[in-house]
């Protein structure tokens, strides 16, 4: 307070010494009621104004009384009132939704006015992550923002996001944006994601960032937005500004507790009809029902006894309706953050600290994260101020696995037949820990002894730090130098245990160690200056050197000397790598902004990389772009329009290879035989001669904000080119490899985004805004290898589906078998009758919903705001690997047609005869399992995404602000057309979008939130 | 302020030079090594050890030797999962061979092909190699009749990506002709092996042994085209004998297993049937009834060597009663309990004996002598000029195939007076000498069942009585091939489709070429 009181005085001092005609006042925000310090107080038509001070409070000379002051602050809406006769004028400002005409944080932290910009931007402000939170800050962009589809695949919490802007521009690679957090390149690479055997989400790198320690969020949508981050900057940047004492008035201190509970949903919608058993029978005896573990192909359920696969006796009727709520718990999360502030006129500091603990609705697994945000920035002298910023997270998590039933708890609980109640398998093992098998197929593992007994650990420690020096000689002119580095130390575990029916020694399966490093140091060196009263001139000139160096240690052993002991120092059998891919990428770059009256405004730039992944004849590639803003409302005199804007942009950007792609590189097994060590050559085939892929975008958009405000929109449009992607394409086996890194596929992206927003309602009393956005991106596969029409990037674990990018068509065809039929359309029946399915794979969809949107709203009542997210996408389809499995094991509400009956089916034989024969239903729908058409589902939904209820406490005293919150999230869908499983139910977040196959259930979640500011 | 400078001059120093000669060695990965400093002789033990079955969990083993080829032979049964007992189809069992043997076999002894092409000091491993190609594309194409050959392997040191499929006539000339080159280019006085070659590293003379195995593997492909090009067969099968062939069980060729690596090195299928996953013990995996009968009705001294009573242990030949294959245990019509000899419990039925045949470190035998004697006894029936008679080389077949079991294990010896009663009391019969070799072969390659199975296709010896279970994928008929894989159709569209179109649809019943019975 000592260093600021002088500066106050000196404030008042100027102004009296002018002073004629004063009016002074407060400035507030509409929504918490708290001072606003630094907004900008403007005479209209003026140079002149003043600044507000620490507590919102402001004095300024005006000449007469039809002088209009404008106020104005980052994050707010533009206030203009006419002062008249008032002495006094007390201002409350409204939160900017519509995020034009302000200053955003673009490309290397560079702060633009957003109206020079040729490009798309959003920003989203940070309070919409603290309230109907999810524990991932992707999962919560859903539905935010126009053309970024975020989704999470089904794997719990500390899983994977996926999220995408603009579509999905590279077939085997990344096409996730790049995330800054306060300018520190984050790697956002996922740990462990699933295939097509089996596994679990190792979670990512975003999933590490504290919601409540965000201030905004701002996406950069397209290239022309990102080509000054280089290659990583091709699918979109999200910058994640982190909040920092800057805005506080000496000491702040903020608090905010959130406690939210999850139940699982149970979409299952299947036959209680028909019991356990096979061939139309019940068990008969424990061996039998032993054999029908998963087989609901029994007798109809009459109530009688029957023998289990325990042994006991147990009423032959619907009982599993109650399973899933019965084995999946309650989840709960706690999460806290504490918040100390404190700024003054030469420095500011923020030190955060945030606590979240989850118990996951899987029996067993649960998440924790803590992190440490600490934030400073000081003026060295006048000219230099030096900043830093170290985001610590600490995170772990027990998990579950996912897909295939192997050690999977939520395989066998979604299809006990509807006689078997979950609470006979549990606990799941003996008084020895052995697992108690209620089916002979040892590899569909009981669900309690996959929950209490399996083990899917993963540990995270996280530092993310950056130091930065910015000295400004001259108002027109800095130099700034920057160093950031992105660390982890990331521990992930998997251990099969002592006793499981299929490896009754266990295993320690993976005992994986990773050190990832990366540090990018940078300089920029800006001049801004007004030529002259029309012209004004920006340019940036940058550099940066990007190091990555990780280490990745990976242990396997088997056959341990005490049970229960996973030691790999105690085991016979072990195995051992070690890996350390490593690269440099090396930048330089330049920008160029022109102004024009403050209407025309034109932005060239252009970057050259050299990477080290690249061979070193093509390791070096050039991309520029251009773009150009016309705020047309400047030239017009509408006063009905505040502002209009058109924007146009090109850009093209470059991308390398994944490391060590160029050579063929030589190893050996683990294990030697009998002394003999065995080589070992890796099955994708390395290319020599690759070359960097391009991507350019076109966009063309425009912005306009009418009635003061009151309603706003943005539209934009597209076309997004990939050409020289580097691929990993399938090969035959027969090649001898699996996979090969090619430059081949040509993708196209176009879409076009609109967002209207509004504020319908507006009284002193009662503010409704409403932003509703959609957009629709079609992607074109143009070109694949010479020959190929097709990629395979997924196959569902039953090897009946498959996600393929096929030439002509959208990224990620889901690909099923039909029936086979002949010409004239007959079913052509196999050799006991049954109808087959066709040779090849046809094209039933893409996995990615082209279309995607939201409607959000929030309404103020005094004190009390209503806040709530409607979300939708359209046109993806998914594949089904619960109902595939419920067809063949008779739990399907389809399998009930003809049951006991058997189904009279009519078709050709391979001849070409007319053949119809009665076959038993088991036999039929067990075909129809394979058929993989049937099981693919159109994956539209609308979603109640998000709904929260917060009350502001008015003038607490000392306490700057309190708030109270009811929140829920993923509520219900308003319309969904998936039968027994969630639209929304990917299990990986990888390019193979569009199979579902036994994840983890999704939940809703229902809580509270209070928020206190001292 | 100095070190502001310092940074901007650095990172520009550094940018702007554009200083890249670190690149390649940034782009290095030093936890492996380049071609020039590999030993090629690693390449021949993986594609070695690989032919035994996959070092993941015996993955084509399990799949295809087990769960298929045992059980459609009737030499072991099983009455819940294993679909090849009732002949129903699981494809991603049935691809197992297609999905694993070329990226851990073929990949491995092509490339071993290359790297010693030219170079003097591999002079005889190269020569190996050949030899060993063609004992993985034997099996491979035997299984599925036509596959990527002579353009298999080649994606790194070619491009290709798609190889074409040829032709399994095509595949049997090439393999005969190759057998015979290497064979003859096998230079007595030039490099040996070592013990990278787990078969023969440590014989006295290995390059002999391979001259050998590469004759013995050529009467094998030869005899394999009696029915579809019967001079054909003749020609190679009188070259294999003049080119010298095995002539006692010291010559015969197995990799013997390492338990001490796990999964990786152990035997594959020891590891199924008697170890992680035990099989054998477990009530899962019997000997069937039909092989338990041959043995019992001819008084076979092997009886009581292969079987033992699950539950008990009991190795009495008296007691052996082998489970009838295409039952299940879910107590309809087909259930084990309607078996008229049913022992009163599944686990009262016998199965291999693991003490001496299912040890973790046990041998994987490639061919044995018993098998080249055996169809020695089969050329010499058909006239072929292979020296010696039909009787001659049928006595000495079934005396090496009771004698070679001590390799197994020690003490799984034959004594040889009851070789010699069992040879009275079954004497060769010429007039039914193809059956009673056939039966001879099918014990003689117990465990080998690929062999069995593609020796059975052949000469459709034993006679088997196939089962009918409901739902199985070939109305009760025993399979004729095996399934590839989907991932062909996307991967490799258009020469999967010709393949087809030249040899029929993808099914279990489309006979291999050189399978023209």
């Amino acid at each position: 307070m000592k260093r600021i009181l002088p500066f106050c005085m000196l404030m008042l001092m100027g102004i009296v010494v002018l002073g004629q005609q004063t009016v002074s006042g407060t400035v507030s925000d509409a929504q918490s009621g708290e001072p606003i310090p630094g907004a900008t107080v403007l005479i209209k038509g003026t140079d002149s104004g003043t600044t507000t001070d620490l507590d919102g409070k402001f004095r300024i000379q005006i000449e007469n009384e039809t002088d209009v002051l404008v106020f104005s602050s980052i994050g707010f809406a533009s206030v203009e009132q006419v002062v008249g006769s008032r002495a006094i004028i007390t201002v409350a400002m409204d939160a900017d939704i519509t995020q034009l005409g302000e200053v955003v944080v673009t490309a290397l932290g560079i702060e633009r006015d957003s109206k020079t910009l040729g490009y798309s931007v959003s920003r989203v402000k940070g309070e919409q992550f603290t309230k109907a939170r999810e524990i991932s800050v992707a999962d919560n962009l859903v539905g935010r923002v126009a053309g970024l589809n975020s989704s999470a695949p089904s794997t719990g919490p500390g899983g994977s996001s996926r999220v995408t802007i603009r579509g999905n521009s590279s077939l085997s690679f990344n096409n996730q944006p790049l995330y800054v957090i306060n300018g520190i390149q984050m790697n956002n690479d996922n740990l462990g994601s699933v295939g097509k055997w089996d596994g679990a989400d190792f979670g990512d790198g975003i999933s590490s960032i504290n919601p409540d320690d965000i201030e905004d969020i701002t996406v950069l949508k397209g290239g022309a937005a990102a080509a000054l981050y280089g290659q990583r900057g091709r699918n979109g940047v999200i910058l994640i500004t982190t909040k920092s004492g800057k805005s506080s008035q000496g000491l702040g201190v903020e608090f905010n507790s959130n406690v939210a509970i999850s139940r699982i949903n149970d979409f299952r919608d299947f036959q209680e009809k028909y019991g356990q058993g096979t061939l139309g029978a019940a068990p008969t005896d424990q061996t039998s029902a032993l054999n029908t573990g998963l087989t609901s192909w029994g007798a109809p359920l009459d109530g009688s006894m029957v023998t289990l696969f325990d042994g006991r006796q147990h009423p032959y009727s619907a009982v599993s309706g109650g399973n899933l709520n019965d084995f999946y718990e309650t989840g709960a999360t706690y999460t806290n953050s504490l918040a100390i502030s404190g700024g003054g006129e030469s420095g500011s500091v923020r030190l955060s600290l945030g606590d979240l603990r989850n118990t996951s609705v899987y029996p067993g697994a649960d998440y924790k994260r803590q992190t440490i945000n600490l934030d400073a920035s000081y003026k060295l002298s006048p000219q230099l101020t030096g900043s830093a910023n170290v985001n610590y997270t600490k995170d772990g998590a027990g998990r579950t696995k996912v897909n295939d039933a192997p050690g999977n708890g939520n395989y066998a609980i979604m299809f006990l037949p509807p006689n078997v109640d979950a609470e006979y398998l549990a606990p799941g093992y003996d008084e020895l820990k052995n697992e108690i098998r209620f089916g002979s197929d040892a590899f569909t593992t009981n669900p309690y002894f996959a929950a209490n007994r399996f083990i899917t650990e993963t540990s995270k420690d996280r530092v993310l730090s950056v130091a930065s020096l910015r000295y400004a000689p001259l108002e027109w002119l800095y130099v700034q130098a920057r160093i950031a580095n992105d660390f982890y130390a990331f521990n992930a575990t998997q251990i099969t245990p002592t006793g499981t029916a299929y490896r009754p020694t266990g295993g320690l399966d993976l005992q994986r160690t990773v050190n990832y490093n990366e540090t990018n140091a940078d300089f920029l060196v800006g001049i801004n200056k007004d030529v002259n009263r029309d012209f004004s001139i920006g340019v940036t000139l940058g550099g940066n050197l990007l190091k990555m160096q990780q280490k990745t240690v990976e242990v396997n052993a088997s056959g341990f000397a005490f049970p229960f002991l996973y030691n790999p120092g105690t085991a016979t059998t072990k195995g051992a790598n070690v890996t350390e891919p490593q690269k440099e990428v090396h930048s330089l770059y330049g920008s160029v902004e022109l102004g024009f009256r403050d209407m025309l405004f034109l932005n060239i730039t252009d970057r050259n990389d050299w990477s080290s992944t690249l061979p070193s004849g093509n390791n070096s590639y050039n991309y520029p772009s251009v773009n150009l803003s016309y705020v047309f409302s400047e030239s017009l005199n509408m006063p009905w329009m505040n502002m209009g804007k058109i924007r146009a942009g090109y850009a093209r950007v470059g991308g390398d290879a994944p490391v060590f792609a160029t050579n063929l590189y030589y190893g050996t097994l683990g294990n030697a035989i009998n002394g003999v060590p065995l080589g070992n050559v890796d099955n994708n085939v390395p290319n020599p001669q690759i070359e960097p892929l391009q991507v350019t975008e076109l966009e063309i958009g425009g912005e306009m904000e009418f009635l003061q405000k009151r309603l706003f929109v943005d539209l934009a449009w597209y076309k997004k080119q990939t050409l020289n992607d580097i691929v990993n394409v399938g090969i035959s086996r027969g090649s001898g490899y699996q996979t090969a890194v090619v430059n081949i596929a040509e993708i196209e992206n176009t879409g076009v985004e609109f967002l209207l927003g509004g504020v319908p309602v507006k009284t002193q009393a009662l503010t409704w805004t409403s932003t509703f956005n959609i957009s629709n991106n079609k992607n074109t596969v143009i070109g694949l290898a010479e020959g190929q029409d097709k990629l395979t990037v997924g196959e569902s674990r039953n090897g009946r589906a498959f996600i393929e990018h096929v030439v002509g068509k959208p990224f990620a065809q889901v690909m099923a078998y039909d029936y086979m039929r002949d010409d004239a359309g007959n079913l052509i029946l196999g050799a006991t009758g049954l109808p087959q399915a066709a040779s090849e794979l046809t094209s039933q969809g893409t996995g990615v919903h082209p279309v995607t949107g939201g409607w959000s709203n929030d309404v103020r009542f005094k004190n009390l705001t209503l806040s709530f997210l409607i979300d939708f996408k359209y046109g993806g389809v998914i594949y089904s690997g619960t109902n595939a499995i419920a067809y063949g094991n008779g739990l399907h509400k389809a399998t009930l047609e003809g049951r006991g009956d058997g189904i009279t089916v009519s078709g050709v034989d391979a001849d070409g005869n007319t053949v119809s024969s009665t076959v038993t239903d088991q036999n039929y729908y067990g075909a129809l399992a394979g058929i993989s058409k049937l099981q693919v589902y159109d994956a539209d939904f609308i979603k109640f995404r998000s709904l929260s209820l917060t009350y502001n406490f008015p003038n607490l005293g000392n306490i700057k602000g309190l708030s109270i919150s009811l929140v829920g999230r993923n509520l219900f869908y308003i319309k969904k057309s998936t039968p027994n499983i969630d639209p929304e139910s990917n299990y990986t977040n990888g390019n193979a979008q569009g199979i579902e196959y036994l994840g983890l259930p999704t939940s809703k979640t229902y809580g509270i939130n209070l928020g206190i500011k001292f | 302020m100095k070190n502001l400078l310092y940074i901007v001059l650095t990172t520009v120093a550094v940018t702007f030079s554009g200083c890249t000669s670190e690149f390649e060695d940034i782009n290095t990965d030093k936890n492996k090594v380049a071609k020039e400093s590999y030993v090629p002789s690693y390449h021949l033990s993986r594609a070695q050890l690989e032919y035994t079955g996959n070092s993941d969990f015996s993955y084509d083993t399990w799949r295809i030797n087990i769960i298929y080829s045992s059980m459609m032979t009737q030499q072991l049964a099983n009455a819940s999962w294993y679909a090849g007992d009732k002949y129903m189809q699981n494809d991603g069992w049935a691809n197992a061979s297609f999905d694993v043997a070329y990226n851990d076999q073929v990949k491995y002894i092509v490339d071993l092909l290359n790297i010693t092409e030219t170079d003097p000091l591999y002079a005889n491993l190269h020569q190996i190699a050949r030899i060993m190609k063609v004992i993985i594309f034997h099996r491979l194409t035997d299984l599925y009749g036509e596959i990527p050959y002579s353009e298999a392997g080649l994606a790194y040191h070619e491009g290709i990506y798609a190889p074409k499929y040829d032709t399994q006539e095509f595949i049997y000339t090439d393999m005969l002709n190759e057998l015979k080159e290497a064979a003859e280019a096998l230079d007595a006085s030039g490099d040996l092996p070592g013990s990278g070659d787990l078969i023969y590293g440590s014989a006295a003379d290995p390059i002999g042994q391979w001259k050998k195995l590469a004759y013995s593997m050529m009467l094998r492909l030869s005899m394999r085209l009696t029915e579809v090009a019967p001079t054909v067969a003749k020609q190679w099968a009188e070259t294999a004998v003049s080119g010298g062939v095995f002539t006692s069980n010291a010559d015969n060729a197995f990799i013997l297993h390492d338990a001490a690596g796990g999964r990786t090195t152990v035997n594959r299928n020891s590891n199924i049937l008697a170890g992680e996953w035990n099989a054998t013990n477990t009530g899962e995996v019997f000997l069937s009834k039909t092989f338990v009968d041959f043995l019992s009705d001819t008084n076979d001294p092997r009886l009581g060597l292969f079987a033992r009573v699950q539950a008990t242990g009991d190795t009495d030949p008296a007691n052996q009663i082998g489970l009838p294959n295409g039952l299940d245990q879910n107590g309809g019509a087909f259930d084990v309990s309607t078996d008229p000899d049913f022992p009163g419990d599944i686990t009262n039925y016998s199965t291999i004996r693991d003490d001496i045949f299912l040890s973790l470190s046990g041998p994987t035998f490639v061919i044995n002598y018993a098998q080249v004697e055996l169809l020695l006894a089969e050329a010499a029936l058909r006239n072929y000029s292979v020296g010696g008679t039909a009787q001659s080389h049928y006595t000495a077949g079934v005396t090496a195939a009771m004698e070679f079991l001590t390799q197994y294990n020690a003490t799984a010896e034959v004594p040889a007076d009851e070789i010699t009663t069992y040879l009275a009391a079954n004497p060769f019969v010429a007039a039914d000498g193809m059956e009673m070799i056939g039966a001879q072969y099918w014990v003689a390659s117990f465990l080998d069942w690929y062999e069995v199975w593609s020796n059975w296709r052949r000469t459709g010896y034993p006679e088997l009585t196939p089962v009918n279970y409901p739902g199985n994928a070939t109305g009760g008929v025993i399979p004729r091939r095996m399934i590839y894989p989907s991932h062909e159709a996307s991967n490799n569209s258009a020469n999967y489709a010709e393949a087809i179109s030249r040899q029929g649809t993808n099914t279990f019943l489309t006979k291999v070429w050189w399978d023209a019975r």
